[in-house]
């Protein structure tokens, strides 16, 4: 085993060669870099007419790391998605400073923001257009499950630390906001297909028409079959077929506000490696109908209501479950007094499960009914002759596990000048009890009625910077102080259950930067320290759960990556990313390097070519014993519109 | 931190990777030194082209009388992406004004501007920004696909990356606003 693994980095990683290959295309990018000249337009002497048909594509900076919001955001915008070549969300979201992103299989995530990395990371909520996708069964998201079609999503907001007070349960570390395309923007057919050795197949089909003056619908139709991880063993099982189908129709009202209707239905079936050898597949599948209705009126008032109701079923080995939940809500915003903006919002939602159990574990209740109610309200006030904003506000929601939750936060945000924004916040949020944690019953491990919110105070401090015109900074510093983190606990006739013995502190910093070093180059940084220190209460048996746990995150992360335009419809990237080790679960630190290739071929025929760890054969990302390594990918995808 | 150190140069691949890494290091920093000094802060088409729309604008807007000053002032309000683009149309006439361009760092400082240009970075606050604004004889223009929406007048929003426009005809009439009717023909959306 050494000497094999010994074998394959001597033949890859010889410096030299690297730096050789390497040498030309800097220079090849330079020389075009400096060539490139901006064509002259005339602002005062082109007609309207003709601006209307001026194609404007170009390497967009970062808006958002200008905008004076007061929390760690990081957003991902359709170039962003499209320039990463990513054929899933998890796989782009490895871009976002202080994200922990790894596969555990090749259809398997393990995604987590500030720490408790795991494929069961349960600190996080993650939305599409709104609708929550986390399993209130162990609080997660199965990422495998949301085969979200890439080329609809408008854009990716990542807000890191607590979101609870105005997005709510769960949202303790962190919260995926997942927005996709207006219809508008993808008016007509597009096509696209792709092969490649480690994504095998991928089809997707999209077409966007306009039945009414005022309506815009999009209907798709995404289809996606991925191979085999790496094991030494020989093939693991751990491919992958996914199928999903979906609408979504906008429509402008005549008083001027917005309906908008989605429904989508997807099925898969995802290969697992099993710890006794061979592999079997989980089944999962789902359906959604999500109605939003937006309403702004001149007074400076905005409403926001929304149903959404879902439906999810998941077949495993060890458990089946199904979920139906239905959601409502209302958000209204007031621009009160010159200077301050008020939000408040309604939330009520019912979660039905039917868990069918296995000799392995079940649970007990087999079914049953959760209701949420929530309120919340938030006041942004504006202090403009000293560049101050301050934000206050708290969630109020109750949960039928652990009561009534409150959830206030502070922030401050101060435009020190126009290019600089310092900012700081102070916020509690809590992760309510997943229905396993109450009610698991197995031979070894039983759920606890009594296990009660893990609990989050955080204090936050961020900067962000224009530093150049040309170059944007984007800083961010975290304490996180924990209580009542889930501990395992014996309870007597040699049981195990859960118990909130756990408490500690993590800490850390994210680095976001981005430098246009030309108009058709830009290079960007994301890098991020992450630090967990955890410990038990007096008479705790978990001491060791909580060393586990803080070995258990990648301590240091660094993403440097080059876009450059090479000349108008082609397009060249290439990433290194490293990734420290992962000490509890036995994965050494990792550095990978992806490159992506896109040409435009002609106006409605794209061809779009990526290499994924290109360097390295096969590497671990995350442990486990049905944890796979992640292989050298090479994926090419056309793509036809019309 | 100790024990993670360990258990990395433990690892036999760690040495190599440190190797790679400094490589990959080398080899962009060679890129950085290359071409720095050759980078240039330079509007990008699509703020050259919005600024061409703003002037293109006013010459198919007719402003109430009584609201204009001696000078016909362009204001931009929060983080722009203009760079020197907007300063172009500096100068130029509109009727018998010459036009002003003022980056406001205070929106009290809105009340003498004839537009107000509101960009992406201020989206979030959007809302109370309009609610600050003079309803009287300013034209807000927004990039954001819902500005027109949410009470905004005109909005340059990228569809297909081109940029269009859309109008909301009722905002503008509050502002005592008189649009031709030949832009509002243009619009993708009124």
């Amino acid at each position: 085993m050494w000497d094999a693994n010994n074998a394959r980095h001597v033949r890859n990683s010889d410096p030299g060669r690297w730096l050789l290959s390497a040498l030309p295309l800097a220079l090849a990018l330079c020389s075009r870099g400096v060539a490139a000249e901006q064509a002259a337009f005339d602002i005062l002497g082109t007609p309207i007419e003709q601006l209307m048909d001026i194609t404007v594509t170009t390497a967009s900076r970062r808006e958002e790391t200008l905008s004076q919001v007061p929390a760690a955001v990081h957003v991902l915008t359709a170039e962003d998605i499209r320039r990463s070549r990513a054929t899933s969300v998890p796989e782009v979201l490895r871009l976002v400073p202080g994200v922990q992103v790894a596969k555990v299989d090749n259809n398997k995530w393990a995604v987590s923001i500030r720490g408790f990395h795991s494929q069961i990371a349960n600190k996080l909520l993650v939305l599409i257009d709104g609708r929550s996708i986390y399993d209130p069964l162990f609080s997660g998201v199965f990422w495998e499950a949301e085969e979200v079609a890439m080329k609809n999503i408008d854009r990716i907001e990542v807000i890191r630390g607590p979101g609870g007070t105005l997005w709510g349960a769960n949202a303790v570390n962190g919260v995926i906001n997942i927005i996709t395309k207006h219809p508008r923007d993808t008016q007509g057919t597009q096509i696209s297909v792709g092969a490649g050795n480690v994504d095998r197949a991928l089809v997707n089909a999209s077409h966007s028409w306009m039945p009414s003056e005022r309506a815009y619908a999009r209907v798709y139709v995404r289809g996606v079959e991925r191979g085999d991880g790496y094991h030494p063993d020989g093939d693991p099982g751990d491919d992958a077929q996914a199928g999903r189908t979906g609408f979504r129709v906008d429509m402008d009202l005549a008083d001027r506000s917005r309906l908008m209707f989605k429904g989508d239905a997807y099925n898969g079936s995802f290969g697992q490696l099993e710890a006794t050898g061979g592999s079997r597949d989980i089944n999962q599948k789902g359906q959604s109908l999500t109605a939003q209705w937006r309403s702004s009126q001149p007074a400076g008032t905005e409403t926001m209501a929304q149903i959404w109701y879902s439906r999810t079923e998941l077949k495993h080995f060890a458990l089946s479950e199904q979920r139906d939940t239905f959601d409502v809500e209302l958000q209204r915003t007031h621009a009160l007094a010159r200077n301050q903006t008020l939000v408040w919002g309604i939330d009520y939602r019912i979660s039905r499960d039917d868990i069918r159990d296995s000799a392995l574990v079940g649970v007990r209740p087999s079914r049953r009914q959760d209701d949420l109610y929530s309120l919340y309200i938030q006041d942004s006030i504006d202090f403009p002759d000293r560049g101050l904003q301050l934000t206050l506000g708290s969630k109020f929601e109750h949960n039928d596990y652990s009561g009534l939750e409150i959830q206030p936060n502070v922030r401050l945000a101060w435009l020190a000048n126009p290019r600089t924004t310092f900012w700081g916040a102070v916020s509690r949020a809590v992760r309510i009890p997943s229905r396993l944690e109450s009610d698991l019953t197995s031979a070894f491990l039983q759920g606890n009625r009594g296990f009660d919110s893990e609990v989050l105070v955080a204090y936050e401090a961020g900067w962000r910077k224009e530093v150049t015109k040309t170059l944007h900074v984007d800083v961010s510093a975290f304490y996180n102080d924990y209580e009542r983190l889930r501990s395992i606990e014996p309870s007597g006739f040699g049981n195990l259950t859960f118990g909130n013995e756990m408490y500690g502190h993590g800490s850390g910093i994210e680095l976001a930067g981005t430098w246009q070093v030309q108009t058709d180059w830009r290079l960007s940084l994301s890098a991020g320290l992450l630090n967990l220190n955890l410990k038990v209460e007096p008479g705790s048996a978990d001491a060791n759960g909580a060393a586990l746990l803080e070995d258990s995150d990648p301590q240091r992360q660094l993403v440097l990556r080059s876009l450059h335009d090479i000349r108008p419809g082609l397009e060249f990237e290439a990433t290194a990313r490293y990734v420290s080790a992962l000490p509890a679960l036995n994965v050494p630190e990792y550095l990978a390097f992806d490159i992506g290739l896109g040409w435009r071929i002609r106006e409605d025929l794209a061809l779009s070519i990526a290499g994924t760890n290109l360097f390295d054969g096969h590497h671990p990302e995350q442990g486990g014993t049905t944890a796979t390594e992640v292989r050298r990918g090479l994926f090419a995808e056309l793509q036809w519109r019309h | 931190m100790a024990t993670l150190d360990a258990a990395a140069l433990r690892n036999p691949s760690s040495r190599d990777i440190r190797r790679r890494f400094e490589a990959a290091v080398t080899s962009i920093a060679v890129m950085f030194v290359c071409c720095i000094g050759a980078a240039e802060a330079a509007p990008t088409l699509e703020y050259q082209v919005k600024a061409s729309y703003i002037y293109n604008l006013t010459q198919f807007i007719d402003w109430p009388q009584h609201t204009l000053g001696e000078e016909f002032l362009v204001c931009v309000y929060g983080a722009h992406r203009f760079h020197d683009a907007l300063d172009t149309l500096e100068g130029n006439r509109v009727g018998d004004r010459p036009l002003t361009v003022r980056y406001l760092r205070d929106m009290r400082l809105a009340d003498s501007c004839q537009i107000l240009f509101i960009p992406a970075s201020e989206a979030p606050r959007t809302l109370q920004i309009l609610r600050a604004a003079p309803v009287t004889g300013l034209l807000t223009i927004g990039e954001t696909r819902d500005f027109t929406d949410r009470g905004g007048i005109i909005g340059l929003v990228k569809i297909d990356d081109k940029v269009k426009f859309e109008i909301n005809e009722a905002a503008a009439e509050r502002a005592g606003l008189a649009i031709s009717a030949q832009l509002l023909r243009l619009a993708v959306k009124r």
